[in-house]
């Protein structure tokens, strides 16, 4: 069923458009959220809960892309519950490795100054994302935004591994001076 | 809050923040890589040579029909690469300096007053000329392809390391390496170029139409990148490509792309039956339906010989059973 059929059900109030976003985008869903919390039974929860959400956000959205909108939300669900997993142990996956990693890409604090805040660090991010070649910029969100192990998106894009993992160190590299140059406290 | 924890705290903004990032580039980081391998690619370079040796025949004709004072053999089409190659260099330097300001001494329509001796002089000079510009332009072609395509070899070298342009004899009197080169090469291929990379490995490639082989031997290097690239022969499914569709990235399991992609046979596993799990035939419109694949081998003495290119499963066990005969 195309989006704009499951999204007539969604407005419609008809639960089939549940079904239907099951069949179309359920292992999609479940994807991202496996990559994060490296659980199954935790995965399924926050694919369903992905669904309810959307049950609530459509009407008034109207996604123009279905998937991302459900994958964001799937991201932002699964997060929560690995902080809250993680909230007093470290953990050994692969949400720990990637935040590890982004930790490069934290600027130095220089001051007192105010932390930025979140609409702002969005703004910002999507504008560096924006002067990112294409290749690069890719790999960084299947690492960052997907959680994808390097080998996968090696795989992904026909890459050497250790392409990859240059690319994304150079990206961090980039960030991080970005962020610096624009003042960013985080 | 220690320092490590504020570092963190900054890097789970950061994830959140990649939340709202634009559709636009989630959505492309969707695609996958529309990869052209590396075969194809000479291809393309085959044709562009083919396209331009057809307009230089072209133009040529279009001379010699106005000068009315050549012989037909001026415009007779090149027969070997050498030739070829002397045709594409005519046809660039042609299109770069403009039919009126080119070097006389390139001018196919000829002078009935020059001497022979002078024209065979000039295009000695003009073979050279070409075959350096051939040789330039393959390098960078190459190095555009590995930077597109990830293409590694085996050694680890990039194309940017090669360094010394070399003839198959000469490759193969390399001490050391020299020998690994396979003696017998498949019927109806030709010697196109060799190559010894800086940090001392070889590579050559040698065609048959629109198929080719490339080979390349160099020392092993024991890194864990290579290792994990080892074949354990008990266990086909991480090295048989008649047992996966393609695209492989999503019928291939994850943990045996490693050695699938690019595995290497120990010498003393390495059978005709590795060969033949390595050789498909894939119906790709526009290319041949010779089966194509690529795999290397690790010698017992640490030498390492990489395949890529087209030729019967047979064909190529027999290419390596050479390696080592005089």
């Amino acid at each position: 069923m195309k989006d704009t059929e499951i999204l007539d059900l969604y407005w419609a109030r008809d639960e089939r458009a549940l079904t239907e976003t099951q069949h179309s985008y359920g292992k999609y869903c479940y994807s991202i959220a496996y990559h994060i919390l490296h659980d199954r039974e935790d995965s399924d929860e926050c694919v369903n809960d992905t669904w309810l959400r959307a049950w609530y956000a459509i009407p008034p959205k109207r996604p123009n892309k279905l998937s991302l909108f459900l994958g964001t939300i799937t991201r932002n669900l699964s997060f929560d519950k690995w902080k809250h997993k993680n909230a007093l142990k470290r953990g050994n996956g692969e949400m720990e490795l990637a935040l590890d990693e982004l930790v490069e890409c934290v600027p130095a604090a220089k001051g007192t100054e105010e932390a930025v805040e979140a609409a702002e660090l969005e703004r910002l991010i999507n504008e560096f994302l924006h002067t990112l070649p294409e290749r690069e910029c890719n790999v960084f969100l299947r690492r960052y935004w997907y959680v994808e192990e390097y080998s996968e998106i090696a795989a992904r894009f026909q890459m050497n591994l250790n392409t990859v993992k240059t690319s994304l160190f150079r990206t961090r590299g980039k960030l991080k001076a970005f962020l610096e140059q624009e003042g960013i406290v985080l | 809050m220690s320092n490590h924890q504020e570092k963190h705290s900054g890097a789970m903004r950061i994830f959140e923040a990649l939340s709202s990032v634009d559709e636009e580039l989630l959505e492309r980081c969707n695609e996958k890589a529309k990869v052209i391998p590396f075969w194809k690619y000479t291809k393309v370079m085959a044709a562009c040579a083919c396209l331009l040796l057809v307009c230089l025949v072209t133009w040529t004709g279009t001379q010699v029909f106005k000068g009315n004072n050549s012989t037909s053999s001026d415009c007779a089409a090149p027969e070997s690469m050498n030739e070829m190659a002397v045709a594409d260099a005519i046809a660039a330097d042609t299109e770069g300096g403009g039919a009126e300001e080119a070097d006389p001494e390139y001018d196919m329509a000829g002078d009935a007053n020059t001497p022979a001796e002078a024209e065979e002089q000039s295009e000695l000079e003009v073979k050279e000329e070409s075959s350096k510009v051939t040789q330039d332009s393959a390098t960078d072609s190459l190095a555009e392809a590995e930077n597109q395509h990830g293409i590694v070899w085996d050694s680890g070298s990039s194309i940017a390391q090669l360094q010394e342009s070399l003839g198959e004899e000469e490759l193969r009197a390399v001490k050391g390496l020299g020998e690994y080169i396979p003696t017998v090469i498949p019927e109806g291929y030709v010697f196109e170029s060799g190559y010894r990379m800086a940090e001392g490995g070889l590579h050559l490639c040698w065609s048959k139409g629109m198929d080719t082989i490339m080979i390349s031997v160099s020392v092993y290097e024991a890194n864990e990148e290579n290792e994990g690239r080892i074949v354990d022969i008990s266990k086909p499914e991480t090295y048989d490509e008649h047992r996966y569709e393609i695209p492989y990235a999503s019928t291939v399991p994850e943990e045996y792309r490693q050695v699938f992609q690019n595995p290497i046979f120990r010498e003393s596993d390495f059978t005709p039956e590795a060969v033949s799990a390595r050789m498909k035939s894939v119906a790709d419109m526009g290319d041949t339906d010779t089966p194509r694949g690529n795999f290397a081998v690790l010698y017992d003495s640490g030498v390492i010989v990489s395949f890529n290119g087209d030729g019967d499963a047979e064909q190529i066990w027999e290419m390596f059973e050479s390696v080592g005969e005089k």
